[in-house]
């Protein structure tokens, strides 16, 4: 228990910090980008699709950008400790600051006098950044490419501007719309691809590293 | 205590990295050398337990090695480029490796100093990772490798980039490890290897052409070196039937290191092999150059 | 020099992961907005009156009564678009702004507060009634007519247009700036079924002045415009982290190349390889473009892609490498992915009201429309402007790129904003 707790101090202070930084930045930006004051429900729905859930991409992603460097990597895999611990803590982590993160934006949206069932819609905004975030970190383990990792959810939130016509289930604005079905399934598959993540990274059969 | 490696196979794609290789470490410093691209840095890979292998049967002192988390227990592994997250400071880059390795609060605080001490470091607690100069850095990489005190110490090209004096105070703090461990140590420098270690193995292409003593070492190429001095214009000629492993001019003369099976025609004489001679021999050797 | 730097950084970048994952985003990304159109134009045929679309109008009757019956509903809901700083915002008014609001409506319209208040209410509920109705199945869409709002500016010989623009600016200070109700807008008309005259003149503006393939070039840009504003960022940050990543840095500087020479080259190629799938992805919309044309029996301009990419895209593609290349210079990280991707969010949001013209200085400007091109025309000027305000700050980015690599190769270093010197000098501690 100790090592795990150490582990976590040491992501949040010499990586994490960063991230947390970035999202602080877009959490402060959200009233200027977006509507936020007075909203009905659907108005809400559409601050907190289109953009809180970005804040899932900033938290979640980052999970092995700190062993960027390969012979570090080797260096910590070489360790006792499985590095798919030190990956499902940092995952942990993460949600944790983004459960937070997305419950601080409802309940700025309800101080500023926005009409919606607070939980509901906390559940919804919280499956669309797992969904997100998921995403990225899971393309990111497949690719160790953390620049792909940050596109592809991108791109992904992208697609959904043109409607729910090809993402059907996994349509990312459907709250706005009054309709929850969506919520389950980006939730589920969010948490089905970070988990999916860390395992990769521990299975996967090693780059040929050059001898 | 002993590292064995029987028929170890591993293929990358379809590049074959180590070909059947038998091979059996014991106590002390063992010195593998090499050629960049060899397969050392694979073999050493595997024994980290980094890499899978291909074929083959590997065991760390009795365990083998797909019980990766107890082999990772009994190894300190020191990679070519040891680097940690920049930020850390000597202290907080020691405890981190440390719980990664298993170690209990009491255990780390107990050891940390103590090591940092011993690879002097001592000055440079707070110093930061990045603000390390390379030799400081491979310092504490040798200092955290030995954190958890591990039966087998794997140290992949410990000395590259490091001056002649930072060198030799290196390969020293490594003997003085090297009691009561295995300590492996990779190379493609042969001085490294003729000042520290009893055994040495030689990888070329990824197969073991040589396991032994230095003197067994030496031995090959006994009676296979000579010296000469000969005109700078004969040195291409010379160069291209020969293979001279050094070569000093002064003027028009140059005075010329070689090898050669038999006593060359010129006015040559033998002289006693180095080991380094010795290893040029035997890749010349392997590749059939004479 | 330049030229061999140049091609080894096209072929270091055609080599990444992240190259080849930005061109299967690309064609994911057309395919999905684009790819099921047949770039056909039917010829609006008589009698189908209310299926023309829309176009705008700027007769000032229309645009009282429009405008007039837009601000009841709002009023009647205490909810208001606004646009403050470009983006959109909803805007609730309070009690006394409120009151103040009912006023101007009561001077418009001659009836009172609680009468305006109700009025609204009933036309809102009916609309969404006859909608819902709409939207069932088996309805005869003939029989039924959809509800009309009973509701005229007052007798317009005692309201003046003047008066009533003078109004209308009032209502806007009262919802903070930047709504629809602002005269500056009101000016440019407001929204109308179109005719049948009018959807055919439209349709010959389309066939003689954009010569067909000009409209569709318009809307290509529109759609892909979005992802050339963030997506070549990706190429450039994997480009960046490979040499922090190798370690390549120190060699790359010690090199006697001069650091523009280095980094436009790496700009330069960065760019050129991510216009090339767009420009790919052009050249297939305007062969098919033509061929509809042909089909129809109407001449296509086969330069219409190329012109709108080259105009449009080509200064957001340049954008984004630029600030790709000097973010991940003055942080070595993937900040430049945030810093992008806030351009990039705000871009888009500042358009999403507005997706017709309008241009100013926005990030993304849009022209979600076929055809308008009487708008298009009238806002060329300001699109030009527009671009050409990215394309010359893209260059003071990469400019300030050179700057920082060349200060790095100094010997100067950055780190998360902190600005330190590199301390890899420090003195050695002996053994």
């Amino acid at each position: 228990m100790e090592a795990y707790v150490s582990i976590s101090r040491v992501y949040l202070k010499h990586h994490f910090k960063f991230h947390l930084l970035a999202a602080a930045l877009l959490f402060c930006l959200m009233p200027f980008l977006m509507s936020t004051e007075n909203l009905g429900p659907e108005e809400s729905a559409r601050t907190l699709e289109s953009y809180a859930a970005l804040l899932g991409v900033v938290l979640l992603v980052p999970v092995f950008l700190a062993d960027l460097d390969r012979d570090t990597r080797d260096l910590l895999r070489s360790k006792r400790l499985s590095f798919s611990h030190v990956h499902g803590i940092r995952v942990l982590i993460g949600l944790v600051f983004l459960v937070a993160a997305e419950f601080l934006c409802v309940l700025f949206l309800k101080g500023c006098g926005c009409r919606f069932p607070l939980w509901s819609y906390f559940f919804g905004v919280l499956a669309g950044a797992v969904f997100l975030g998921g995403l990225g970190m899971a393309v990111y383990s497949l690719t160790d490419n953390p620049a792909v990792g940050y596109m592809v959810p991108l791109v992904y939130y992208a697609v959904n501007f043109g409607g729910d016509r090809y993402v059907k289930n996994f349509y990312l604005f459907s709250m706005a719309q009054g309709d929850f079905t969506p919520k389950y399934f980006l939730a589920a598959a969010g948490l089905l691809l970070l988990a999916l993540g860390v395992l990769w990274r521990r299975w996967r059969p090693h780059p040929s590293t050059p001898l | 205590m002993e590292i064995r490696i029987e028929h170890l196979d591993k293929w990358y794609g379809k590049k074959q990295a180590l070909k059947g290789l038998d091979l059996t470490i014991g106590e002390g410093m063992y010195g593998l050398l090499g050629t960049n691209g060899a397969g050392k840095t694979t073999l050493m890979k595997i024994l980290t337990t980094l890499t899978k292998k291909s074929g083959g049967e590997v065991s760390v002192c009795g365990i083998p090695v797909e019980q990766a988390g107890k082999v990772r227990s009994l190894v300190g592994y020191l990679p070519q480029d040891f680097s940690m997250y920049g930020s850390m400071s000597a202290y907080e880059a020691m405890d981190y490796l440390g719980v990664l390795s298993g170690l209990t609060r009491a255990k780390r605080k107990e050891r940390i100093r103590p090591l940092l001490e011993r690879v002097n470091l001592q000055e440079n607690v707070r110093t930061k990772v990045r603000a390390m100069s390379g030799g400081m850095k491979r310092r504490l990489g040798i200092a955290q490798a030995l954190l958890h005190d591990p039966k087998v110490l794997i140290v992949d090209e410990p000395t590259a980039g490091l001056d002649p004096e930072e060198r030799v105070r290196f390969r020293n703090l490594l003997c003085e490890v090297a009691q009561d461990r295995i300590v492996i140590l990779s190379t493609h420098i042969v001085g490294d290897v003729e000042a520290a270690c009893e055994r040495i193995g030689v990888l070329d292409q990824g197969e073991l052409i040589f396991d032994g003593t230095v003197e067994e070492l030496l031995l090959l190429a006994k009676g296979r070196v000579y010296q000469a001095e000969i005109s700078r214009l004969e040195l291409p000629k010379v160069q291209e039937r020969y293979s001279v492993t050094s070569i000093l001019t002064t003027g028009n003369a140059a005075q010329i290191r070689f090898l050669a099976e038999t006593l060359p025609p010129f006015g040559a004489e033998p002289c006693k092999a180095g080991v380094e001679d010795a290893y040029l021999y035997l890749m010349h050797r392997e590749r059939r150059e004479f | 020099m330049f030229g061999a730097l140049f091609f080894k950084e096209c072929k270091l970048t055609v080599k990444s992961l992240a190259y080849w994952a930005y061109v299967i985003c690309l064609v994911l990304f057309f395919a999905s907005q684009l790819g099921e159109s047949d770039w056909s134009l039917p010829k609006p045929l008589p009698g189908h009156e209310g299926e023309y679309g829309y176009t705008y109008s700027t007769d000032e009757a229309t645009v009282m009564g429009k405008t007039v019956k837009r601000l009841t509903e709002d009023y009647a809901q205490n909810s208001y678009a606004a646009y403050p700083l470009g983006f959109y915002k909803r805007v609730s008014l309070g009690e006394d702004e409120k009151a103040q609001m009912g006023e101007i409506l009561s001077e418009l319209t001659g009836r009172s507060r609680e009468e305006l208040e109700q009025l609204g209410y009933d036309y809102i509920n009916e609309e969404s009634a006859f909608y819902e109705r709409m939207s069932g199945d088996g309805i005869d869409m003939e029989m039924v007519a959809p509800p009309v709002f009973d509701l005229e500016v007052g007798p317009p010989e005692e309201v003046s247009f003047e008066r009533f623009l003078e109004l209308m600016d009032q209502a806007d200070d009262l919802i903070g700036g930047g709504s629809m109700y602002m005269s500056a807008r009101l000016k440019n008309g407001v929204q109308v079924p179109q005719t049948y005259e009018g959807a055919l003149a439209e349709y010959e503006d389309i066939v003689e002045k954009d010569r067909y393939s000009g409209a569709f070039a318009r809307l290509f840009c529109d759609y892909m415009g979005l992802m050339a504003a963030i997506l070549p960022v990706f190429p450039v940050v994997a480009r960046t982290l490979k040499d922090r990543r190798s370690k390549a840095s120190a060699a790359l500087y010690s090199k006697r190349s001069s650091s523009a020479c280095i980094l436009l080259a790496r700009y330069l190629a960065l760019l050129v390889l991510s216009m090339v799938p767009i420009l790919i992805l052009a050249g297939i919309a305007q062969v098919q473009c033509s061929q509809a044309a042909m089909t129809a029996g109407l001449s296509a301009d086969s330069f219409a892609f190329l012109k709108y990419v080259g105009g449009w895209i080509f200064p957001a593609a340049s954008f984004s490498v630029a600030v790709g290349l000097l973010v991940s210079e003055l942080t070595g990280s993937v900040a430049a992915v945030l810093v992008q991707g806030i351009f990039w969010f705000a871009g888009v949001f500042q358009s999403i009201d507005t997706l017709v013209g309008n241009f100013g200085l926005k990030f993304i400007p849009r022209f979600n429309s076929l055809g308008d091109t009487v708008i298009f025309e009238r806002e060329f000027l300001s699109l030009v402007g527009n671009r050409i305000f990215y394309g010359v700050l893209s260059l003071a980015f990469v400019a300030a790129a050179v700057i920082v690599y060349d200060w790095k190769r100094k010997g100067g270093g950055i780190n998360f904003g902190g600005l330190r010197e590199h301390k890899q000098s420090l003195p050695e501690a002996s053994f």
